[in-house]
């Protein structure tokens, strides 16, 4: 499905008709549809008749194929970690091989690759058009993405390469310049509103947590992530006067408990919450807006006249620090301890 | 829809349509046209610079059938076959995918055969550089004495990763990035042909955007053709390259200089609705704040003559401070992307930095001042020292007795910033001010740096012309008495990381006027008054006052320092002269030598130093932090190391 703000990109593509380069890079940041509007694409050109709009007709025999998840000119390259819940949306997928209990990759595997070279190196199942979306195009690794430079330049006849990347900074130039990239970014505040309205709309304070990506914000809400979010601004807006070690202490038993794991919770997302939090505490002391908790601001700009420029920054500062070390495998409570202690030390302007 | 972009579709066929790269041309075209052909090339250079292009051809003109040539036919089964890939004897193998041992053995088992079809069997390596390191190795006896007929062609984008084994065995050619001026002529070219109206200026900004790289250059044509719906235009190609039209930057300065935070934002806002790169943005930012402060020092140096003009302004905006210190925010503004929640909110904290770390400095003083011109105060002060900026000193007690303090500190705060510049480490400002505890304390006996070494517009003492350089870097909390060698010689203590005291004119000392200080025999008040320095100040130090009637002041100096008279027997008179202009009428100043009976300037300040490092000894004896320590680490107090603020 084409979302609206993607509506006019929708329509550039479609009248590119057959001036479609065989490779695209979709660029932008997470939670605006990337994906669907490559799934979308890939539908439409895997459709045998096409609707005037440009969508796949849905009824034709690879249509079908598709929407049952088995066409097998469809070739989705993606992590195989995401893998596993992508089949069971019907939505391709090779099939798990082995559900051994490893640990899924969260990279793309070049023996993918390889596979994908001797998938093409044949005819196609319907015809010779054959679409393959690499999602994210960034969880290629370095072998990964060398052994795909020789197929994205001058892949077999009617194969268009669909990659999605939110960061393309991390994909290699050689990569980049065999794509025609497409960028996209925050869609217009009006087009929001306007979907806002619709049917399942996330809330308001969790489309702005998640910087006005919309689906970004969805998943949130469909996550039940709304409670939790109500419960990390309670804390943290209380936090100044309390105690942030007895708070490390409830947070790390709230991220093992039944709701924080049913949402998919974890401590990458609650380090990122801190952060917005505290990027907007600091744009605001820096003279900026508050953009991530616009229900708070008032508790916002009552902590910014209690800090320092120079405790704010540093505070926003060792937080990326943290971030980077978000996905290693350190004891919670500690770091935990760690966050919020830096943190309290910030807003209370106390120095240890 | 078999549409072929225009990468793929106008990959040259031959040397003479291959755009650039003429040294290279001409090196494979002689030995071609001679017959002394290498068995092995290598060609590196960034990405689309035509590494597979150039191997093609030469496969091509390896095995033509009109015979080894520089100029292939194109037209023969063996051309066609090879530009077709479905020639037998060349071998495009990706070693990025076949990177392991077994693959390379399998290519080399066949290498011993002849050739099916054509002259050579050519194997061309492309990305090269993903080999794994048995691989190398699994070549290097083929690719030092192959077979007579297997020429073999490597490519790769990384030469750093390859072994120099390998490379000693190759003729390595470097292709170099494209020119802009090349890349338009050939895309203007293609256009043509393909019967795409087109704007030159249009074609520049792509040019530019491609950074050197043809098919870089070619797949952006091929996207403004898409975005433009058949046609190239200046606006829609700038509108898609986002080329953080400089335009946007130019607003960022703007911003700036007005200290305007909502156009900052709405920038920002701006380049979101855009789609623009942030990324990029903050890249060609230090870039363009590099460019300004070039404009600052050597305009020369900036060979664009519009762009010099859109610059110029810029470099009376802002001073060099500033720019190095926004240079190095935005470099680091750009690492931390990733980090970031988003990019926007990267980007927006970056420029809000950029805007709440402006060194602060007076008006008054631009950075020629702080650049240090050559006055003693500017010289004085270590440019190095990391001390707070001293511009929110407050200065009530001594408010009328130094006026000069503010400018001269004033050098301070405007070289702070560019030596702490990284945002990072914003020093705090720290919790013991200095200014602080000179008021505090009761009556600070050594008149201290900053009292002697600016000159006083209050009082009506000429400028000094013996003052040693060593007084201003060497004055600090410590006592000159302690000192029992000549001032002169006094090897500078470490006094730049040390925060020079402001001019303690507390107590009686300061407040008084000249006059009640010669009534009460205040001859401490009086020193600290004149203002001396080296060595006169010294020998004032160690006098004792006796008495002041009718003009003649008696002073009795310390048998221990009689060699200050001795070394200097013109000291007494230039003391004299300074006490008379003091006084306002001629005086006379009789000096003995002789043992102390009360107490000299010098022997005051010692004491009250040592009373003052008692204080802070038992001040630091009495912390519980300090005590805790003893107690569990078994710690000593070092008292030698203390030093009272």
């Amino acid at each position: 499905m084409i979302h609206p703000w993607l509506a006019d990109t929708w329509q550039r593509l479609v009248g590119l008709g057959g001036r479609l380069p065989h490779a695209l890079l979709f660029v932008g940041p997470e939670g605006l549809g990337k994906r669907d509007l490559a799934d979308t694409l890939a539908a439409r050109l895997l459709c045998s008749a096409p609707a005037v709009d440009g969508h796949a007709c849905g009824h034709c025999v690879p249509c079908q194929l598709r929407l049952s998840g088995n066409h097998p000119d469809l070739l989705p390259i993606v992590p195989e970690a995401d893998a596993a819940p992508e089949s069971e949306g019907g939505e391709g997928g090779e099939g798990g091989e082995g559900g051994s209990g490893k640990k899924k990759s969260s990279q793309i595997r070049i023996e993918q690759i390889r596979d994908l070279q001797e998938t093409l190196s044949v005819t196609g199942h319907q015809s010779s058009r054959r679409v393959i979306v690499v999602d994210p195009a960034e969880a290629m690794n370095a072998f990964t993405a060398n052994a795909l430079l020789k197929l994205l330049e001058e892949p077999p006849e009617g194969c268009i390469f669909l990659l999605v990347s939110s960061a393309p900074r991390r994909l290699l130039p050689t990569i980049r310049s065999r794509c025609q990239q497409w960028s996209f970014s925050r869609p217009a505040d009006d087009v929001v509103a306007q979907w806002l309205l619709g049917p399942d709309a996330p809330p308001a304070d969790l489309l702005a947590l998640t910087g006005g990506m919309p689906l970004a914000a969805q998943r949130l809400a469909k996550s039940g992530s709304d409670a939790l979010l109500r419960r990390f601004v309670k804390d943290i807006a209380a936090l100044p006067a309390g105690d942030p070690l007895k708070l490390a202490g409830q947070w790390e038993s709230w991220l093992k408990s039944k709701e924080a794991l049913a949402a998919g919770f974890g401590m990458p997302q609650l380090v990122e919450w801190i952060q917005r939090w505290v990027t907007d505490l600091a744009s605001l002391r820096l003279g900026g807006r508050v953009r991530f908790f616009p229900g708070e601001d008032g508790v916002i700009a009552a902590l910014a006249q209690r800090t320092s420029v120079a405790a704010v920054t540093n505070c926003y500062n060792e937080l990326a620090r943290i971030r980077r070390v978000v996905q290693h495998p350190l004891n919670a409570r500690l770091m935990l301890e760690d966050m919020l202690l830096r943190y309290a030390r910030a807003v209370t302007g106390t120095r240890r | 829809m078999s549409y072929q972009v225009l990468a793929r579709k106008w990959r040259p066929k031959s040397f003479a349509t291959l755009v650039g790269q003429e040294h290279v041309v001409r090196a494979l075209s002689h030995a071609l046209a001679t017959g002394r052909l290498h068995h092995a090339w290598l060609f590196t250079g960034t990405r689309g610079v035509g590494k597979t292009t150039i191997s093609r051809i030469l496969a091509k003109a390896l095995n033509c059938e009109t015979g080894v040539t520089p100029e292939p036919c194109n037209q023969c089964a063996a051309c066609q076959a090879i530009d077709a890939d479905r020639f037998p004897d060349y071998v495009e193998m990706d070693a990025a995918s076949n990177r392991g041992v077994e693959d390379m053995a399998a290519l080399l088992d066949k290498a011993v055969y002849a050739p099916v079809q054509g002259r050579y069997k050519v194997y061309m390596i492309d990305e090269v550089h993903m080999l794994t390191g048995h691989a190398f190795n699994a070549m290097l006896k083929t690719l030092e004495e192959p077979p007579e007929h297997v020429k073999f062609i490597l490519a790769t984008t990384d030469p750093q990763k390859i072994p120099v084994t390998v490379l000693s065995r190759c003729l390595q050619f470097n292709l170099k990035q494209m020119p802009p001026g090349h890349i338009v002529e050939h895309l203007s070219r293609i256009l043509a042909a393909e019967a795409i109206p087109c704007e030159t200026p249009a074609l520049r900004h792509l040019a530019k955007a491609a950074n050197g790289s043809m098919r870089d250059a070619l797949s952006l044509l091929d996207q403004a053709i898409a975005h433009g719906s058949g046609k190239i235009e200046e606006e829609q190609v700038t509108h898609m390259l986002g080329t953080v039209g400089d335009d946007h930057l130019y607003a960022v300065l703007d911003a700036l200089a007005a200290a305007d935070v909502a156009a900052l934002l709405a920038v920002a806002d701006r380049m979101e609705a855009r789609s623009l790169s942030f990324d990029a943005a903050l890249q060609a930012l230090a870039s363009l704040l590099h460019r300004v402060a070039l404009a600052q020092f050597a305009p020369a140096a900036i060979a664009d003559e519009a762009e010099r003009q859109r610059v110029s302004p810029y470099t009376e905006l802002f001073d060099a401070e500033f720019l190095q210190l926004a240079y190095q925010i935005a470099i680091h503004g750009r690492d931390e992307l990733p980090l970031a929640p988003d990019d926007y909110a990267g980007f927006t904290m970056t420029l809000l930095r950029l805007h709440a770390f402006r060194p602060d400095q007076p008006p008054a003083l631009g950075s020629p001042a702080a650049a240090g011109g050559g006055g003693g105060v500017a010289r004085s002060l270590p440019p190095a020292a990391p001390r707070p900026a001293a511009a929110p000193r407050p200065a009530p007690g001594n408010a009328s007795a130094q006026p000069a303090q503010p400018a001269a500190a004033a050098p301070t705060a405007a070289v702070t910033p560019a030596t702490s510049a990284v945002p990072a480490s914003v020093p705090e400002p720290p919790a013991r001010a200095p200014a602080a505890e000179p008021v505090q304390r009761p009556a600070p006996a050594a008149p201290s740096a900053a009292a002697e070494a600016r000159p006083e517009p209050s009082n009506s003492v000429p400028p000094w012309e013996d003052l040693p350089p060593e007084a201003f870097a060497g004055q600090s909390a410590e006592p000159a008495a302690l000192r029992s060698e000549p001032p002169g010689e006094a090897a500078p203590p470490p006094a730049a990381a040390r925060p020079a005291p402001a001019a303690p004119a507390s107590g009686g000392d300061g407040d008084g006027d000249a006059a009640a200080d010669f009534a009460a025999g205040n001859w401490h008040g009086l020193i600290r008054r004149l203002g001396l320095g080296g060595l006169v100040r010294e020998f004032a130090q160690h006098c004792e006052w006796l008495g002041f009637a009718d003009g003649v002041i008696d002073l009795r100096l310390s048998n221990a320092h009689r060699h200050l008279l001795d070394m200097n027997p013109g000291v007494v008179e230039r003391i004299q002269d300074q006490l008379a202009s003091l006084y306002g009428a001629p005086l006379r100043l009789r000096t003995a030598v002789g043992a102390i009976e009360g107490e000299t300037p010098a022997q005051r300040d010692e004491a009250d130093r040592r009373a003052r490092h008692a204080e802070a000894v038992a001040a630091l004896e009495s912390d519980p932090f300090v005590r805790e320590l003893i107690e569990r680490f078994d710690a000593t107090l070092v008292e030698a190391s203390v030093k009272p603020l």
